[in-house]
């Protein structure tokens, strides 16, 4: 009986994710262009891969992209629901401020960071150029165009505010009471009792920041293609690259799963930490 | 020891604790108005982009509002530079409704029978799932592509829609069982003892109750959906299918003369019914149902 409810899940689970992972990991052994026949190839794909100077570039740029975001996703957005976290005037709508960005698609983001960060005639050069400050290149400078990308993702912490909101909404307020009467300071607060309690909280942002920066794609598709240099030359855009534009399926096929696995490894190794730092409120785990 | 080092620390009274106290708030005001203008900004430029004269979108230094404003716009965007946005609008609402809808259903039914239901193989099936939430999408989506195109559905909404209809996303079923874990089991013998089976029980006793969170994750599922561009670019090439994304930016790749304000106002309409969904919504996101159980479950 429980099948019938689970039927629809585990044909899923089979055709779109297990059977997938086991296809790419055999796709991945083959030289595969669709029109003719894979031929089987060993290891040649993995070989290439680490010759290919593209592919480093897209590991390290990926890499690159996942502190950054990680510290906006993971870190930042923790301060920022702490300040909304107040009881106070305006509260309510300070969320809405901060969830609104992360509501916007997106391409059309990438579009407008686009024209604010144009280097001929966009807001901010006109802004450096009127306080006396040298035009910048911004997503035309092979230096800054990552970083700018990274920096950017500041507007898309809004998931991870909201769950950040919850769970400091559901620490209960007799423990910031008992140690407010011993006299500790704020930090000390935070130290003692909002970041205890809040770890399982940072560890679901932390797995799913993880696995979103992993993904990135839009922006790079959108507006950078990859550029200047190869410089927002993303793991996911090279996938897709091989895959749809070369036709390489047995070559993307070995980089979607070395992406598979170095998401998987990386995530493992977190929850290996996690019952380290992990605070569980009365529950063994 | 003398009892003035066992005491606490000793609290500022009066004035000078009413003084620390204001200038606490006031930084806590500051840094608040600080954030809310950098993420609202960007917004504001795009509604202001899209409401400005075409060729003038750009002229410096801005105005506070676009001069003049140009609500015709509105009219405007959605007839497009190249293709209308109607038929794109409408693959964008089957995308997005068929897709929430069957992943919902799909969900609730796998969440209900991992939380309820006692079966062999129950522990390695949830832990399929929870091991299925940091599967990116982009790992299986070569073998998907060969497999949609070998039957026949790139190219049709189907490529899109269907995998949703086969169970939803991990995180729609995890979501769905920490729920049905919260509602007293009393509810199930109740509809026992009145000849209900579990189908019935889980239609007609639990989902009623489980409307807001259906609601929350349904909008989740539905920004993801309407906003998705990797998806509709690998599966859907052709006008029949392409979604919204695609169509806007194809309008203004295709032109050589991009018009910005038109483009920004696509957007901007494109946003605005997932925003005021979302809006109306927010006092529910507020009580953090929606993460409720995450600790240690």
């Amino acid at each position: 009986m429980a099948y019938a409810f689970l039927a629809p899940w585990i044909i899923g689970l089979v055709v779109f994710y297990l059977g997938p992972v086991v296809t790419s990991a055999v796709l991945s052994f083959t030289d595969y262009n669709i029109i003719s026949p894979a031929e089987f190839t060993g290891f040649d794909n993995y070989e290439k891969m680490i010759t290919d100077g593209e592919f480093v570039q897209a590991l390290k740029v990926t890499l690159y992209y996942t502190v950054f975001f990680l510290l906006m996703y993971v870190v930042l957005s923790l301060f920022v629901a702490m300040l909304a976290n107040r009881p106070g005037r305006g509260s309510g709508l300070f969320r809405l401020i901060v969830f609104l960005p992360s509501l916007i698609p997106l391409f059309a983001a990438a579009v407008l960071w686009g024209w604010i960060f144009n280097t001929d005639f966009g807001l901010i050069n006109y802004l450096l150029e009127e306080i006396g400050l040298p035009r910048q290149g911004f997503f035309q400078s092979p230096q800054q165009a990552l970083p700018l990308v990274g920096m950017l993702t500041f507007w898309s912490i809004g998931s991870a505010f909201l769950v950040y909101l919850s769970g400091l909404q559901s620490i209960p307020i007799h423990l910031y009471e008992a140690i407010t009467v011993d006299g500790a300071s704020a930090v000390r607060r935070f130290w003692h009792v909002t970041l205890p309690m809040l770890s399982p909280v940072i560890l679901f942002n932390l797995i799913i920041g993880i696995v979103l920066s992993f993904q990135v794609f839009d922006i790079a598709w959108v507006l950078t293609d990859g550029g200047p240099a190869n410089r927002t030359l993303f793991w996911v855009l090279l996938i897709f690259r091989r895959a749809f534009q070369d036709f390489e399926m047995g070559y993307a096929s070995a980089l979607s799963w070395v992406l598979f696995i170095v998401v998987a490894g990386v995530t493992g190794l977190i929850f290996r930490t996690s019952r380290w730092w992990v605070h569980y409120e009365g529950r063994s785990r | 020891m003398t009892a003035s080092r066992t005491t606490p620390r000793p609290v500022p009274t009066g004035n000078l604790a009413q003084r620390l106290q204001q200038r606490r708030k006031a930084v806590w005001y500051l840094s608040m108005l600080f954030i809310a203008l950098v993420m609202i900004l960007p917004v504001y430029y795009m509604v202001y982009l899209a409401f400005s004269e075409l060729g003038k979108e750009f002229v410096f230094p801005p105005g506070f509002i676009p001069d003049p404003i140009k609500f015709e716009n509105v009219i405007r965007a959605p007839e497009g530079t190249a293709t209308p946005l109607w038929g794109f609008a409408k693959n964008s609402i089957l995308y997005a409704g068929l897709g929430t809808l069957g992943a919902l259903v799909a969900e609730s039914m796998a969440g209900f029978a991992l939380a309820r239901m006692r079966f062999p193989g129950r522990n390695v099936i949830f832990a399929l799932t929870v091991g299925m939430l940091i599967m990116p999408f982009v790992a299986t989506i070569i073998p998907k592509f060969l497999l949609f195109s070998k039957i026949g559905l790139v190219d049709t909404y189907w490529a899109l829609i269907l995998p949703w209809w086969f169970g939803g996303s991990p995180y729609g079923i995890f979501l769905m069982r920490q729920f049905f874990l919260t509602i007293p089991r009393e509810f199930d013998e109740a509809a026992r003892i009145d000849g209900a089976g579990p189908w019935r029980t889980m239609w007609l006793v639990l989902m009623p109750q489980a409307v807001p969170v259906l609601v929350a994750l349904g909008m989740l599922h539905f920004a993801y959906f309407w906003n998705d561009l990797l998806g509709p670019l690998v599966f859907c090439q052709t006008r029949v299918c392409k979604t919204l994304p695609q169509g806007i930016l194809s309008n203004y790749q295709s032109t050589w003369d991009p018009q910005w304000a038109l483009f920004m106002m696509s957007t901007v309409l494109m946003v605005l019914p997932v925003a005021v969904v979302f809006i109306l919504a927010q006092r529910r996101f507020k009580q953090g149902f929606l993460f409720s159980g995450l600790g240690g479950r």
